[in-house]
């Protein structure tokens, strides 16, 4: 209804530059991934399109090379595809995860499969420029093992530790990598790499993983809440991305809950929530529980082994959980209060941990009013951001060939 | 117009659509011609022409004379006539209900005040009572009954806005679960929307007031309670189930010291709404034995900002609770602009403490300000919804001749 409003209202009587059956592809390429169809007449059915829309959209996507219909016939209604086919080599997408450590390259072909994987250290390589070279070099490897053809490739999109403005593609702020400031990102990778790009900050994109394959599948509304070193929420609302004008929703980082520090937050510091519950809160916690109990800090415990050791029984390592699991519900609570929206997925090292989980289930369990958080673990872990961005990236490689508004 | 105008594309919704456009596009810039509203809109000129008809049909629209020529036939300048309706927004408040009655540029036509008992604050009899003052105001305006084209009503609840249901109001009698929307509607004859005070209050200051071109803004209000609306990309942002922006669950630091109760948090709105800020002042006065008489929350600000040292305790407390809410509310959802409003949230001295102690954080670069309409924010927001959301499908053209 909306799109042939809007087209109508600027074709301004001459045909439209949006292509024909444009806003019928889109779904119907997303029906072709997610699985198979018995028949070609069950397929349009599934994507509840009019013969004609249908018609329209398969004509589209053979033009663009990306499905295959094969048996051919001509009926009364005209030519109708016997069978269709997604052609999942016609092109492919590589999507990067940039990490304070590890660079992640992943590429897929145009079904989301991914088809070759490459690891690479940015802890001597950090800067802008090295990172697009490793990016370069990672590309490389993986057509090269794989025999992808360099010149398939569609899209690229990244994601980046930091506060990203993904509209222009720049990475406005990083705390790791050396620190980043407003590094035009998304056109240093469409240079080398001589595709279009999308650049997004890494947790948002955990989101859009989660929401296309893992445990917010099919949610408009959720918050993804990754937990590890640092802490940020990706928050879907409306079946979109809230990234606020300076795109720095959702770092909740510094977001203060009865429980976490009050004294102020100096720059550079870790946020109020980071210190409490971030990777190295739980074992400043923990220094801090045995040093009281004990007279001395007892060896150094991450949080996994923390929360191990409580389920155990013991009473140390139960009073760094519990107190974890409240400031987590806290956190949670207060989040969704602001948002009125209760589904939350954990993330993250810390956030995935079931211990945890439980126990931060525990305490909302009190808190019904005006609703009840629900607390759900990654299913994709630490592939959450990956999977976004190889989704991004076809979104964007839909973008470019005029399939996608 | 002696054509029946022309349908166009999938008729009746495009051409609301299209009628909706120029209707917005006339009331913004003023008188204009044809030609320029194509030109703004956009529209090939045939439509302009059919939907102009439409609109002139319907009585929205006349020519007023001829405009400066280009070489041609001058111009026709077409107005848009503001005076062929009006809409009303009404505000139900704990003990009154407050109208505010505006043409259709939402300019003020009349405005009225009606107190009312607990006891006849049933859904029902407020329905009533509503009904009757709007008919009396229409009637002193002159205006016949049918020239009401739409009335939105304010109310201090959750409000079900696709089901035009209001959750709960305690301070009234009987309003659970009330189909408000509904109930008016059969009332007052006419299209009836009911939305949350807040949510309108923050349209308002978008409208005409402090939040002018900030499409990420959250207004807090703080009054008897406390309550935040949030925009989101030029749009009121209402949350899964219409209650985003509770902000009275929020759970901060410092709330629980002063409010112990078996829970251990008391709710915020009993420690930063009036009766909470009253609370402490009359503790405070009665360990001091001061003999000074405050009446309103607002009072203990003041005496804060004149010196009075116990004022001033209480005023940095509180505004301290605040300024974590603030900052809870920036770090999810990165607004370009806080604005406080309210009864008590509307006071210069709580906006300056409260930027004291946001400067001295990370995030002392938050945007905060104080709302510019006051108490009748939500009034002007309900005005300023009732006009977006249509006025030409409301009204049926009279039957061109052919």
């Amino acid at each position: 209804m909306r799109k042939g409003q809007s087209r109508s209202r600027h074709t301004r009587g001459r045909s439209s530059s949006s292509p024909d059956g444009a806003s019928a592809a889109v779904p119907l390429l997303e029906l072709l991934r997610e699985k198979d169809f018995k028949s070609v007449e069950d397929l349009r059915k599934g994507a509840r399109l009019r013969p004609h829309e249908f018609e329209a959209a398969v004509g589209l996507l053979e033009r663009k090379g990306m499905v295959e219909r094969t048996n051919g016939r001509v009926s009364a209604q005209g030519r109708r595809p016997e069978s269709l086919q997604i052609r999942a080599e016609s092109g492919y997408v590589a999507a990067v995860d940039i990490g304070g450590t590890n660079l992640r390259v992943v590429i897929a072909d145009i079904t989301g499969a991914i088809v070759g994987k490459w690891t690479g250290s940015t802890v001597d390589a950090s800067s802008p420029g090295k990172v697009v070279h490793l990016i370069q070099k990672g590309v490389k490897q993986i057509t090269q093992q794989t025999g992808v053809r360099e010149d398939s490739l569609l899209a690229i999109a990244a994601g980046a530790p930091g506060v990203t403005d993904s509209k222009n593609g720049v990475v406005l702020l990083t705390s790791y990598l050396g620190g980043w400031k407003d590094v035009p990102l998304g056109k240093m990778l469409t240079d080398a790499l001589g595709a279009p790009s999308v650049i997004e900050n890494d947790v948002r994109l955990g989101a859009v993983g989660e929401r296309w394959k893992g445990s917010a599948r099919g949610l408009d509304n959720f918050v993804f809440l990754a937990i590890g070193t640092g802490i940020a929420a990706g928050i879907c609302v409306n079946g979109e991305l809230l990234h606020g004008p300076a795109f720095a929703a959702g770092e909740v980082g510094y977001l203060v809950v009865p429980g976490t520090s009050e004294a102020g937050v100096r720059e550079g510091n870790p946020g109020a929530l980071e210190a409490a519950i971030g990777g190295e809160g739980i074992k400043s916690q923990w220094r801090q529980v045995t040093q009281r109990m004990h007279g001395e800090a007892m060896g150094d415990l991450n949080a996994t082994e923390i929360f191990d050791r409580a389920l155990v029984g013991d009473e140390e390592a139960q009073r760094v959980l519990q107190n974890s699991a409240r400031i987590l519900a806290h956190a949670v609570y207060n989040i969704s209060v602001v948002l009125n929206c209760s589904h939350f997925i954990l993330g993250g090292g810390v956030g995935t941990n079931e211990i945890l989980r439980d126990a931060a289930e525990n305490v909302l369990r009190a808190y019904t009013e005006p609703a009840q958080p629900q607390l759900y673990l990654s299913s994709l872990g630490p592939e959450a951001q990956l999977i976004g961005a190889v989704r991004l990236a076809l979104d964007a490689a839909e973008k470019h060939m005029g399939i996608r508004a | 117009m002696s054509k029946e105008p022309i349908l166009i594309g999938r008729p009746p919704l495009l051409r609301q659509t299209n009628a909706e456009l120029l209707l917005r596009l006339l009331r913004e810039t003023g008188p204009c011609s044809k030609a320029d509203l194509v030109r703004a809109s956009g529209l090939s000129a045939p439509t302009v022409t059919n939907v102009v008809a439409h609109l002139a049909a319907a009585g929205l629209v006349e020519a007023i004379g001829e405009g400066e020529s280009t070489g041609g036939r001058p111009p026709d300048i077409l107005r848009f006539r503001a005076e062929r309706g009006c809409l009303t927004a009404a505000e139900i408040g704990p003990s009154s209900v407050a109208l505010l009655v505006v043409d259709l540029e939402g300019r003020e036509l009349a405005q009225a005040r009606i107190p009312f008992t607990w006891e006849s604050s049933s859904p029902k009899a407020i329905c009533e009572l509503i009904g009757r003052e709007v008919r009396a105001v229409l009637r002193s305006l002159k205006k016949p009954p049918e020239h009401l084209l739409r009335v939105v009503v304010s109310v201090p609840a959750i409000v079900d806005m696709k089901a035009g249901v209001v959750a709960s109001l305690s301070k009234l009698k009987d309003w659970s679960d009330v189909p408000l929307r509904a109930m008016l509607s059969r009332e007052l004859k006419c299209p009836v929307d009911a939305d949350n005070d807040t949510n309108l209050a923050a349209r308002g200051e978008f409208a005409r007031g402090a939040a002018r071109g900030e499409k990420n803004f959250v207004f807090i209000t703080i009054g008897e309670g406390v309550g935040a609306g949030i925009f989101v990309n030029g749009k009121i942002y209402r949350g899964a189930r219409w209650s985003a922006g509770e902000i009275g669950y929020l759970r901060v630091p410092n709330v629980s010291r002063e409010n112990p109760t078996i829970h251990g948090y008391g709710r915020l709105e009993k420690i930063l709404g009036a009766p909470g800020i009253l609370k402490s002042w009359r503790a405070s006065a009665r360990s001091s034995q001061s003999r000074l008489k405050v009446k309103h929350a607002t009072d203990v600000f003041d005496l804060a900002a004149a010196g009075n040292a116990a004022a001033k305790r209480i005023l940095r407390q509180k505004a301290g609770i605040l300024a974590d809410v603030v900052l809870d509310l920036a770090l999810i959802l990165n607004p370009g602009l806080i604005l406080l409003g309210g009864e008590v949230g509307n006071h210069s001295g709580l906006l300056r403490e409260v930027k004291g102690l946001l400067a001295g954080s990370e995030f002392g670069v938050i945007s905060i300000k104080l709302g510019e309409l006051g108490t009748a924010a939500s009034l002007w927001g309900a005005v300023a919804a009732g006009l977006d959301s249509g006025i030409a499908g409301l009204l049926q053209p009279a039957k061109v001749a052919v």
